[in-house]
């Protein structure tokens, strides 16, 4: 059996295309929860700027960032809608506006602190 | 009451670890070129590094991460890297500087000439840092740095207008020779403003286990230890306007340095410039050697400590014997330590808002820092001065070069 | 548990409470009609540099293979042996025991252990 691997720190900051090959974005983030027993992966985000979710909610909420709109706002994407078999051309399955969710303030990942 | 000791020898050490060449030579070299005109921006510089400072130390106790450890975590490898390396190329060539200066002080004191100075030097420095502990060097060369002092004591001899002083705290406008002016402002404001130094403060607060019981103490040793440290570089820059700008003398050569206090202590007022010039620099040979092995391993997750045996935390020490033996190298091959100095010090203002701006980002973090982040005016004014700093070193390093030094 | 905010370039420390590296990577095993499970962290310089230029993370594994047993490709803990613990993220091994230590002990005993008095 054939072991297909995907590196989290290499898929970061890739860029997403949609199967209309529009930009939806970064990615920026990988949500996982325990299923069964094992960890997985069970949302991408996306956003704008890969740097800009990575350093803190401080940046993210200044004035400026409004100017971006609907395609710049971080989104979420559930991993069945994420086509990672060349991981350095990730391929959402789907259109932006189906596929995707806009992620609201409060799921904001939490470091360790 | 220890901690009330601890606070104490916290500001003693704090001022007598402020001056190395990087502030001695720009303060001696504006005192001479424009007289009390630049007292203004030491005294921005002093201010800058004192927020920088506090909030390093504030960091460090809140989170219990060191500065370097966050800027991996929150920025990830590929940014930390780039960090890592300008600050590794821009400290080095300051500690090349500083290891010129104990070079230069041995020089005076002995007519042997700074290339034979090198390698011992840098093997007493690598001496203190592989046999000593942290407190050793933080609390005992900063001790012996209070030597230093003897430039408020040789300023105040000389009487100075202290209201001509005072108005030089205000920024003006150049008269003449506007490229050195801003050129020499910009190179005050790289010795005042050092990034080495948030990543040595926030790793010695680790080092000495800090908590948040320490947060007052550290405001205060910032404030004071650092305001007291920048009236020294204040008394360097008056005893220059008195003594070679009413002559035309410009500060081009370190052997002029000890002109600083002869004309006032006589005999003593040499020794004691010798004594200053060894031993601060000395301090900030070690300092910077730690600050950039701190920031490497911490970044990489290596073990690291000044308080840890060699053997258990070879990479961190090996990694300071290279650097300081490479920053011997410059001295080795004749580079003057004035020269090296106003090279180190336009680069290190030109790096500060990359240096800066990040550490910024990191003081505003709630995940980090909780109910301690940072205040508007803290922000405010570190952002200013800092920027400032880049944009004035962007203009006045290239004038400075078409100009002819 | 967000992958990047909270595991990757986090603090790594073994099961003595000794430093162990930092997480250089993260490895997820993608499979058909699953989610892509969370297999390993990988700690190693030639993860760290991969992030940074392709070939020198290559030309690093090349020469990094001379430090020990284990050495010239990255290291992998699988996920199973990690929990989060305190400030850093705890893996159930003694870390002198795997090839992450490498280069410390390699420079302990060539070099460290002959300066005297350290």
């Amino acid at each position: 059996m054939e072991i297909h691997e995907a590196h989290v720190e290499l898929l970061l900051g890739r860029k997403v295309i949609d199967a209309d090959s529009r930009v939806v974005g970064r990615i920026e983030e990988m949500r996982s929860e325990l299923v069964d027993g094992e960890r997985v992966v069970t949302e991408f985000h996306l956003g704008p700027q890969a740097l800009l979710e990575r350093i803190g909610a401080v940046v993210a909420q200044l004035p400026l960032l409004g100017f971006f709109g609907s395609r710049g706002r971080p989104r979420s994407v559930a991993w069945r809608l994420m086509d990672l078999s060349d991981p350095r051309r990730p391929r959402l399955r789907g259109r932006l506006a189906d596929a995707t969710t806009v992620i609201s303030r409060s799921e904001r990942p939490s470091h360790p602190s | 009451m220890k901690r009330i000791l601890d606070l104490a020898l916290g500001i003693v050490t704090s001022v007598g670890g402020f001056l190395e060449i990087g502030s001695i030579a720009t303060a001696a070299q504006a005192g001479a070129s424009f007289g009390f005109q630049l007292a203004w921006a030491i005294a921005l510089g002093t201010l800058c590094i004192a927020f920088l400072v506090e909030m390093a130390g504030r960091f460090a106790a809140v989170s219990k991460h060191t500065i370097a450890d966050a800027m991996r975590e929150r920025f990830g490898a590929p940014f930390f890297t780039t960090l890592a390396a300008i600050m590794l190329g821009v400290s080095l060539l300051v500690m090349a500087a500083e290891v010129g200066g104990v070079g230069a002080a041995l020089e005076l004191a002995t007519g042997i000439s700074i290339p034979i100075w090198a390698i011992p030097v840098a093997l007493v420095a690598w001496a203190l840092l592989w046999y000593t502990t942290f407190g050793v060097i933080e609390n005992g060369v900063s001790l012996l740095g209070l030597v230093t002092v003897a430039f408020v004591v040789g300023a105040v001899k000389l009487h100075p207008q202290y209201g001509e002083v005072a108005r030089g705290l205000i920024p003006t406008l150049p008269k003449q020779d506007a490229a050195k002016y801003w050129f020499t402002a910009v190179s005050i404001l790289g010795a005042s403003i050092s990034p080495y130094l948030f990543f040595f403060y926030s790793s010695g607060a680790i080092e000495d286990k800090w908590d948040t019981t320490y947060l007052w103490s550290n405001r205060a040793i910032a404030a004071i230890g650092m305001g007291f440290g920048g009236f020294l570089s204040i008394a360097v820059l008056v005893l220059a306007a008195l003594i070679f700008h009413p002559h035309n003398i410009e500060v081009e050569h370190y052997q002029q340095l000890p002109e600083l206090l002869t004309p006032v202590l006589g005999r003593a007022g040499f020794w004691l410039v010798v004594a200053s010039l060894a031993i601060a620099c000395l301090g900030a040979t070690l300092e910077i050697a730690l600050a950039l092995a701190y920031l490497v391993a911490q970044g990489l997750g290596w073990t690291w400590g000044e308080n840890v045996k060699p053997r258990e935390d070879a990479r961190f020490c090996l990694l300071y014997t290279v650097l300081v033996f490479a920053a011997s190298l410059f001295s080795l091959a004749g580079a003057d330590p004035l020269k090296m100095t106003q090279i180190s010090m336009a680069l290190t203002a030109a790096s500060l808002p990359i240096g800066v701006l990040p550490f910024l980002v990191l003081m505003n973090d709630r995940q980090y820092l909780g109910d301690h982040t940072n205040r508007v005016a803290g922000n405010a004014i570190v952002m200013v001065i800092s920027v400032l700093a880049g944009v004035l070193a962007l203009i006045s390093i290239p004038l400075q070069i078409i100009g002819g030094s | 548990m967000h992958l990047v905010a909270e595991v990757l370039d986090q603090q790594l420390c073994d099961s003595r409470g000794k430093p162990a590296g930092r997480v250089d990577g993260i490895v997820l095993e993608l499979r058909d009609d699953k989610p892509p499970r969370v297999a390993y962290v990988e700690v190693s310089p030639i993860t760290f540099l991969s992030r940074i230029n392709r070939r020198l993370s290559r030309w690093y594994a090349r020469h990094d293979r001379r430090f020990g047993e284990g050495r010239g490709v990255a290291f992998r803990v699988p996920w199973t042996r990690l929990t989060p613990s305190g400030t850093a993220l705890q893996i159930d091994i003694d870390s002198e025991a795997t090839p992450i230590v490498a280069v410390e002990q390699w420079l302990r005993r060539r070099i460290v252990e002959r300066i005297p008095g350290g």
